[in-house]
């Protein structure tokens, strides 16, 4: 196993290649831990401003663990639950905003670390839930005083609103943005190149230019479907 | 993605360095000391286009260099093909063209106007536009932002040339006013680079070939024409002096490996350890600019524009209306709303009509059978969404709400961080009123920083609302000392300045007013406009004759602004000079017929207007 290695690293090629993943996934790492600590400490310190009772604080310190969003991070789930907490706490006394602005950070944090997958769908299901709740009560003292019951559906109808890019066409669209970049830069440089003008380089032409029409089509229909 | 970008302008000046030099310490010289300046390190912790743009005018520099070295045409394709890529992203490249053109001509005119070459160029140029697509490709499959609308020709055409946003502030300044910008953006580029500026005229001076030479001053001068000319906007908050930047650090490199050279040539038979500290020397400067910048750059506690957006949707009530002015109050919330979905019961209008379109109004911005010509729409707009929205609360997020248009028998009134429309049908809950100040998210808003220009706003906008609060609530001291603070964190901000003045007018402390009032007559570029506010601050002293003057003033210099109008005959009244006063209040009826509240002021003091009413 180790001498294939060390053949492998042994053309200038291939050494080349190990180097650079060494260096991409020594950058993620780098990335990942700077973002794991970062969760980590902002959750120590809402944990502080909870146990101490200063609610408005702690949320902002759970609001900014979440943001610092990892995959495997223990600290996202323990942040949420507290969260909840606070907002079960919140309702105990009444305290329908303190209640309102926990559950909101839950899902506002989550929604924020979106990208090719969503984290916390349960948890956004469970805030929306009670969302709606929070949002049914108060409504109802609103409109029980002002008679008005029609507005209180139009309300509770613009939280379910969503209008969210297509991931797949998004990954698609941007493989056709980026392969007709890099398509172009491979015309530019094969068809360009002063000594390349004799037939026996016409299939690379036509190679280069199926490519820049394939991936403009791919961006294209990305664009609209996405 | 900043981050990335501005790595890769720096790892190419470094490139473009040593190609000219072949000398490492020059090059690490001039490349971190780029890295390094104010400007350029915080773009890397901004979500901006600067960053793409810095990059590819870097990249441009290089490949530049690499045809001029060979002469290939396949590097000048890729120039015109990243050329076309960069114009998508900054229009600020053009300003590369008179430099690129000359060089290009000055260097091989036989080849660059070569009827074939011309064409493969153009092609190219143009293929790499084609990315315009997407403005109404996106816009037609419904894209949360489409800023302009493009999916039709016209608004297409106004997007794609800037003339959409850029007609408002492209030559329309005084001489005078320009001057002060020039001044402005001057001091902006010494402040990034001091004493190694001198290493860039001497890196100038000293390069070998001058068509080079002239490149690099056309970059630098057409870089400070579109910051000084085709802006309005403070120069200290845009940075477009990033192009200046990177030719000077190239200077630089170039201007240190002409010293060493030279130091080598007399120190190293007699003192090689001279030379030797020498180098060193230049490797040590970029970390002077690291210590001495770190504290401009570390944004890691700035979360205020989040903080911003998170107090502003606090405050509103459920099923709660918020009409948003100001860019700085816009963006906050559109990325809340947008990415985050915060708040969903909440309806949002801006009144720029970008990303959350006011009602009543067609796609191109034109309202919808609601307002005849003349007539203030905003104010329209306004009156409609009150009149319907009023029940669940609405509120203005503005930096300057006493602009503010309303309707009859409305008043806007501070609440929280927003300014709340009340009438006296709506019952108030100041007990909430009160409360909402104890649910703010206040980290970074309390916390003491470096600020930009726009945090610096947001900042010493929420200590001013937290100040008037504090001061209502009947604690002076600590209320004051909010508005000072206000007014410290936003030394340079015009609406700051106004804002407080009327505030301290309105409380009674003429001393702060006047020195606020003061402050206005340094950083306001709208001169009538703090003569109305002094107008205001003697009328309020009681001071009338003093008022009427200054407000005269004032729209001796603004002849049609109502508003003065209005003040003056108000003042002239409280005077006791009626006769004057109804003069007045008809020569701003004559110029605006719709001023209800001025036909009231009129029929309560049994005066009537010219048509009758």
């Amino acid at each position: 196993m180790t001498s294939i290695f060390k053949q492998f690293i042994r053309h200038k090629r291939t050494r080349h290649i190990v180097i650079i993943f060494a260096l991409l996934v020594f950058i993620l790492f780098m990335i990942w831990t700077s973002a794991f600590i970062g969760s980590m400490n902002n959750f120590v310190k809402g944990k502080d401003y909870f146990n101490n009772q200063q609610y408005i604080k702690a949320i902002t310190f759970f609001d900014r663990s979440i943001h610092w969003y990892t995959p495997f991070n223990p600290f996202i789930e323990k942040s949420a639950e507290y969260l909840w907490k606070i907002s079960e706490q919140a309702e105990q006394i009444n305290d329908d905003q303190l209640s309102m602005i926990a559950i909101e950070t839950i899902r506002n944090s989550l929604y924020s670390s979106r990208g090719l997958y969503s984290p916390g769908v349960t948890w956004i299901k469970r805030c929306d839930d009670k969302i709606q709740n929070i949002i049914k009560n108060q409504n109802e003292e609103i409109f029980k005083v002002k008679d008005e019951f029609e507005s209180q559906d139009k309300i509770i109808k613009q939280v379910i609103i969503y209008n969210d890019p297509n991931i797949f066409w998004t990954i698609v669209l941007e493989i056709g943005l980026l392969g007709w970049i890099s398509a172009i830069l491979g015309f530019i440089f094969f068809y360009l190149k002063p000594c390349s003008k004799t037939d026996k380089y016409k299939h690379i032409y036509l190679f280069w230019i199926l490519l820049i029409c394939i991936s403009y089509s791919l961006w294209i229909i990305g664009m609209i479907k996405a | 993605m900043s981050l990335c970008l501005i790595l890769g302008t720096v790892w190419i000046v470094y490139s473009i360095i040593f190609k000219i030099t072949s000398s490492i310490v020059s090059s690490i010289f001039g490349a971190f000391t780029l890295a390094f300046t104010p400007l350029l390190w915080l773009q890397t912790v901004s979500a901006e286009v600067y960053p793409l743009h810095t990059f590819f005018v870097a990249l441009l520099i290089r490949i530049l260099i690499s045809w001029d070295e060979n002469r290939d045409i396949r590097y000048l394709a890729l120039f015109a093909f990243i050329a076309g890529l960069s114009f998508l992203n900054h229009l600020q490249t053009i300003m590369l063209a008179p430099s690129v053109l000359f060089f290009l001509i000055v260097s091989d005119r036989k080849g660059f106007l070569n009827l074939k070459t011309s064409i493969i160029l153009s092609i190219l140029f143009l293929v790499a536009l084609t990315v315009y697509t997407y403005l109404p490709i996106r816009t037609n499959a419904g894209a949360a932002i489409h800023w302009g609308d493009p999916y039709n020709l016209k608004n297409f055409f106004n997007v794609v040339s800037g003339s959409h946003h850029r007609s408002e502030y492209v030559f329309d300044l005084t001489i005078m006013e320009y001057m002060v910008r020039a001044k402005e953006a001057f001091m902006v580029v010494v402040k990034q680079f001091w004493v190694v500026s001198l290493f860039g005229i001497w890196g100038l001076i000293k390069f070998p070939l001058l068509r080079w030479k002239i490149f690099y001053l056309g970059i630098i001068v057409f870089d400070f024409f579109y910051t000084i000319f085709l802006n309005t906007v403070k120069i200290e908050i845009t940075p477009f002096n990033l192009p200046t930047l990177i030719v000077i650090a190239i200077l630089a490199g170039l201007g240190v490996s002409d010293l060493l050279k030279r130091c080598k040539e007399n120190f190293l038979k007699s003192n090689a350890r001279l030379y030797k500290i020498s180098n060193i020397a230049c490797c040590v400067v970029p970390v002077i600019f690291i210590t001495s910048n770190y504290n401009i750059c570390n944004q890691s506690r700035n979360y205020i524009a989040y903080e911003h957006a998170l107090n502003t949707f606090r405050t509103i009530n459920i099923g709660g209306t918020v009409i948003i002015g100001a860019d700085n109050n816009l963006f906050p919330i559109t990325y809340t709303r947008i990415i985050e979905r915060m708040r969903e019961d909440v309806t949002l209008y801006d009144t720029y009509n970008l990303f959350f379109r006011m009602p009543y109004m067609a796609d191109n911005g034109v309202a919808l059978d609601l307002a005849e010509k003349g007539d203030d729409l905003m104010a329209i707009l306004t009156k409609k969404i009150i009149e319907e929205k009023i029940l669940q609360g609405v509120y203005f997020s503005l930096l300057n709400p006493y602009l503010v248009s309303l309707p009859d028998g409305y008043t806007l009134i501070p609440y929280g961080v927003l300014s709340g429309v009340v009438n006296d049908r709506i019952d108030i809950n100041q007990k909430k009123r009160i409360q909402v100040w104890n649910y703010y998210a206040t980290e970074s808003l309390e916390d003491t920083f470096v600020r930009d220009y726009m945090n610096r706003e947001i900042t010493a906008n929420y200590h001013l609302n937290k100040g008037q609060h504090l001061i209502m609530l009947g604690g002076i001291e600590p209320g004051l000392r909010r508005l000072k603070l206000a007014s410290e964190i936003g030394f340079n901000d015009d609406i700051i300045h106004t804002h407080l003045s009327l505030i301290f007018s309105d409380f009674g402390f003429f001393d702060e007013a006047k020195a606020e009032l003061e402050k206005c007559l340094i950083y306001c570029q709208d001169l009538a406009g703090v003569y109305n506010n002094w107008g205001y601050y003697y009328s309020r002293r009681g001071e009338f004759d003093k008022a009427i003057d200054i407000i005269k003033k004032a729209i001796e210099i603004d002849p049609d602004n109502t508003l003065y109008y209005n003040n003056l005959g108000s003042i002239l009244l409280q005077a006791g000079k009626k006769d004057e006063a109804i003069k007045i209040f008809r020569k701003s009826l004559s110029i605006k017929s719709d001023q209800e509240d001025i036909k009231k002021t009129l029929k309560e003091n049994d005066i009537t207007t010219e048509d009758g009413e």
